[in-house]
């Protein structure tokens, strides 16, 4: 900038002149055109934002009133949702049950025993694949083999076995992560003392990686509680009188698939009100 | 990191969850005591509980009826766990067949013209259920439609009440889809066999019978057809049918033609909770429920009427 | 292992017992480990094949030879027809249309927020968009349903064919995928922005770059592998969304009639996922095969997403 302007006041030529002032019409071409794009970029952001936050505002207002409503949670009756927070919290407890061993089982075998090599490429491959399945698609793939090829029907048990295959993916890479983040030498200390490599797993990675395995669940967990295209067709969508028991093969419906069904058979907007209220904290 | 806000908002989430479950604990304990009297109360009765876990499904105009008596029959018998999924009469159908439903509710036979792989499926028979074209409280003056007029409006001839007598006003045709059998009824019995033909943007298709009736009570101009108890429930102007009401006497004699027989489907014959819960819903103790959910007992039904509902078997 | 065992002999019994012991306790490990590994494989290769059998299966039928090349889904006409065209341009539409909107929207977001932001619009604006990255998708179908609809209705009912049904269909659809995978693609680009090494930045600026081009001539040309990849997880995304999609849809299973035109986007109208979502349960025969094909040709389109994406990432520079 001031090298410009210490051009500009040197008397020259008219050549010189000119290019000064040719420069001098660039440099604030290009700075108006700078800020042209820097408005356009800000205020693409400013609606963005203004869009998320009215959504969060609009849910705030019309959910909270509810929310502090203790009938909301009662146990039996029309717009109340006991019932549907207990079913979303046994699929989730139960699917993680399930989950947690075998995703973190397969990302021991990826990071500590195989070796680079086709099947390792063929398992992230693989998982990478399963990730961008449509939660739909899954939900017709869980409907013709847990549901009727293997006869759990519509139940919380077909409905556990298909988050399986929907969060997998997701837990693997999550527990990948974790288990690499681990500092060779630790591992290599653990082994140079002679102990064998899943002792030394046991008592030096795990340990280490708790955290992003945490990360990992915790991730996994917020899948669980969003899902509901792919339970529509394996755990159904409506409840026996008595939900809070842990009976693996009844049907129940979650609060999400509860919002997709009130929304079809619901009579009155306040019920779905109701319902949709719990997602103001999501 | 993005992640710790996500897991920051997850945990908070999953508290409020935990926190809701122990307040719903306490509630559940209220209900689980105020429930076991009527416990005891079936040991009086002469019905006999099965314990287990039944799915039902199916038919959206007999799921309250189901729902309903799901409710009583749990109350009396602990240890029993029935579901009602309203899905349709199709879809009752084929979870029987296809195991993932133990009873498929439907309000229509099995056609097994149509589906042959059907054959495996038992019919029990529980009631009879009334239907009735419906409107918008806008269409003013129109109390009667001919079956010729519903069929040229669902066939996408007649476009606008002045037609038939009503306001100069759009006509806003409201279907089921076509598994409902609801709309197999009524292409059978109203339309007389001719296939649903309307479409275009006046025309929309409601997935289940509350969902007609919200429909219709919303949609300026709307026509469709939905169980005379989800009417009725819903305030919903009911028009005569070639000048028949949709009351139990006309239907008696079979003077009004839109109304079907209850199915609840089982694969093989239907044994343990599933045979106790159908005998429950069509019998004696399930008398009262029927009556409030506006089904007619088939013994009330003339025998002329009956077979003039039921498929002649094919022979040969 | 005869050459362990004899090794073994030589030690103190107790010791070769405890290093066969856990040398067994390490195979059985690696065993069970292998095992959860593969299963991931063959949960995949068992959604292919399941699905892929059972779609396939309709083309027995001779009347669903039309699957790709017709729109007339009728299949309980006297004469049924299986054209699933409709419903594959359903989806297609609403997922370019939506792609088309997000694109430089969530590219102007980024470039923002990681370029030129002050510190306060960052630490506000990412827990918000972690907050809808995560939002279960039958709340923003909802709110589209109670806010968009009725809205839509009276904004659009001029053009549309029908002013009561104006709210709904692939416009509304449009914009519920349009907040459903922003957040996604702004994150994702923000990474892939972020992955760019400030020497590139620095270079650029020495150069005597404004910082528009600084970020039009440098950066963007350093990240376009990781943007690229951010719009095509958001097509995979929009693709496969079902739930807050059909809620706003309302269609059967034809498309409007008429030529195409602008109302089409103000009318009840189809997609890939609505008609499985709406018709699945109840269909039998032919027809429910004719929703497992659509099923398989929403995974074979995401599958080929998921290649498309590694393959663009395996072209990146700064990852």
């Amino acid at each position: 900038m001031s090298a410009q302007q210490q051009i500009s006041t040197t008397q020259g030529t008219p050549e010189d002149r000119q290019r000064v002032d040719a420069l001098q019409r660039l440099t604030r071409r290009l700075h108006v055109r700078n800020n042209i794009a820097s408005a356009i970029l800000a205020i693409a952001t400013g609606l963005g934002a203004l869009l998320f936050f009215v959504i969060i505002i609009k849910l705030l207002v019309d959910g909270v009133p509810y929310i502090i409503n203790p009938n909301f949670y009662g146990a039996d009756g029309t717009g109340v949702v006991g019932p549907q927070i207990f079913n979303t919290l046994y699929l989730l407890v139960f699917s993680e049950i399930i989950l947690i061993p075998i995703a973190l089982s397969a990302a021991i075998y990826l990071v500590e025993y195989a070796r680079q090599g086709p099947l390792v490429t063929i398992i992230h491959f693989a998982a990478e694949t399963l990730a961008g399945v449509p939660s739909l698609v899954l939900g017709l793939f869980g409907y013709l083999v847990f549901s009727s090829v293997l006869g759990f029907g519509l139940s919380r048990l077909s409905g556990i076995l298909t988050l399986l295959c929907l969060n997998f993916p997701v837990a693997l890479r999550l527990f990948e992560d974790a288990l690499v983040s681990v500092a060779r030498e630790q591992r290599e200390g653990g082994l140079a003392l002679g102990s064998s490599k899943w002792h030394m797993i046991r008592t030096v990675v795990l340990p280490s990686a708790l955290p992003g395995i945490i990360t990992g669940v915790v991730l996994s967990a917020g899948k669980v509680i969003a899902e509901a295209a792919a339970l529509i067709f394996t755990v159904g969508s409506a409840n026996p009188s008595n939900v809070y028991t842990l009976n693996p093969m009844i049907s129940t419906d979650n609060l999400t698939i509860h919002i997709w069904f009130l929304k079809t058979v619901a009579r009155s907007v306040r019920i779905r009100m109701f319902t949709r209220s719990i997602y103001d904290q999501y | 990191m993005l992640t710790k806000w996500r897991i920051a908002i997850i945990l908070t989430a999953l508290a409020m969850l935990s926190v809701l479950m122990a307040a719903c604990g306490s509630d559940t304990g209220g209900t689980t005591a105020s429930s076991t009297p009527a416990a005891t109360t079936a040991s009086t009765s002469n019905m006999a509980c099965e314990k287990g876990n039944l799915g039902t499904g199916g038919s959206t105009a007999l799921g309250p009826l189901v729902q309903a008596a799901a409710k009583a029959y749990q109350d009396k018998c602990s240890g029993a766990n029935i579901t009602t999924q309203l899905t349709g009469s199709g879809a009752g159908l084929k979870g029987a067949h296809e195991g993932s439903l133990q009873v498929g509710n439907s309000d229509s036979f099995v056609n097994l013209t149509k589906n042959p792989e059907y054959k495996d499926l038992t019919d029990n028979q529980v009631a009879v259920v009334v239907f009735a074209v419906v409107i918008n409280k806008d269409v003013t003056g129109v109390t009667n439609l001919t079956s010729a007029q519903i069929k040229d409006i669902y066939t996408g001839k007649t476009t606008n009440w002045k037609a038939v007598g009503g306001p100069d006003l759009q006509i806003s045709v409201i279907s089921r889809p076509d598994g409902s059998g609801t709309r197999n009824t009524f292409e059978k019995y109203v339309l007389g066999g001719t296939k649903e033909s309307v479409s275009g943007a006046s025309h929309s298709t409601a997935k289940t019978s509350g969902d007609v009736a919200t429909n219709v009570a919303k949609k300026s101009g709307a026509i469709a057809y939905d169980t005379v108890d989800f009417a009725k429930k819903n305030n919903l102007t009911v028009v005569k049918i070639d000048g028949k009401d949709a009351i139990a006497d006309n239907v008696k004699t079979n003077d009004y033609k839109f109304w079907n027989i209850e199915h609840m489907y089982t694969k093989g014959a239907a044994t343990g909770l599933a045979k106790s819960f159908i005998d429950y819903v069509k019998g004696t103790d399930g008398a009262s429920l029927r009556q409030q959910f506006g089904f007619l007992d088939l013994s009330a039904i003339s025998s002329d009427a009956i077979a003039a509902k039921t498929p002649k078997p094919k022979h040969g | 292992m005869a050459a362990n065992s004899v090794n073994a002999e030589a030690v103190k019994d107790t010791r070769s017992k405890r290093t066969r012991r856990s040398r067994f306790s390490d195979q059985v490990a690696h065993g069970v480990f292998l095992v959860c590994a593969i299963l991931i494989v063959a949960i995949i290769f068992g959604i292919f094949i399941f699905l892929g059998f059972n779609g396939l299966r309709m083309f027995q039928d001779p009347a669903a030879k039309n699957f790709f090349t017709s729109t007339n889904w009728a299949p309980t006409d006297d004469v049924p027809s299986y054209g699933a065209l409709g419903f594959i341009l359903g989806s297609v539409v609403t997922t370019l249309l939506s792609t088309i909107i997000v694109t430089p929207l969530a590219f102007a977001m980024a470039l923002y927020m990681t370029e030129m932001a002050p510190r306060w619009v960052n630490t506000l604006l990412r827990p918000v968009l972690e907050v809808f990255t995560g939002m279960p998708s039958v709340v923003i179908g909802f709110l589209g349903l109670i806010v968009l609809v009725p809205w839509l209705t009276k904004l659009a009912a001029p053009i549309a064919p029908s002013a009561a049904n104006a709210g709904v269909g692939w416009g509304a659809a449009t914009v519920i995928l349009v907040i459903m995978i922003l957040p996604t693609v702004v994150s994702v680009s923000i990474d892939a922005l972020n992955a760019v090494p400030e020497s590139v930045r620095e270079a650029s600026l020495a150069l005597g770059s404004t910082r528009w081009q600084m970020m039009k001539n440098a950066v963007l040309p350093a990240a376009s592998a990781g943007l690229a990849t951010a719009v095509v997880l958001g097509m995979t995304r929009a693709i496969g969304e079902a739930l807050a999609v059909g809620m706003v849809l309302q269609g059967d299973t034809h498309l409007p009639d008429g030529p195409f035109s602008l109302g089409w986007f103000f009318q009840p109208n189809i997609n890939i996922t609505n008609a499985i979502l709406n018709y699945f349960s109840e269909a039998s025969g032919t027809e429910r095969n004719g929703y497992f094909m659509l099923g398989f040709v929403l995974l074979i389109i995401s599958f080929l997403f998921i290649c498309l994406s590694r393959y663009i990432a395996s072209r990146s520079v700064y990852k």
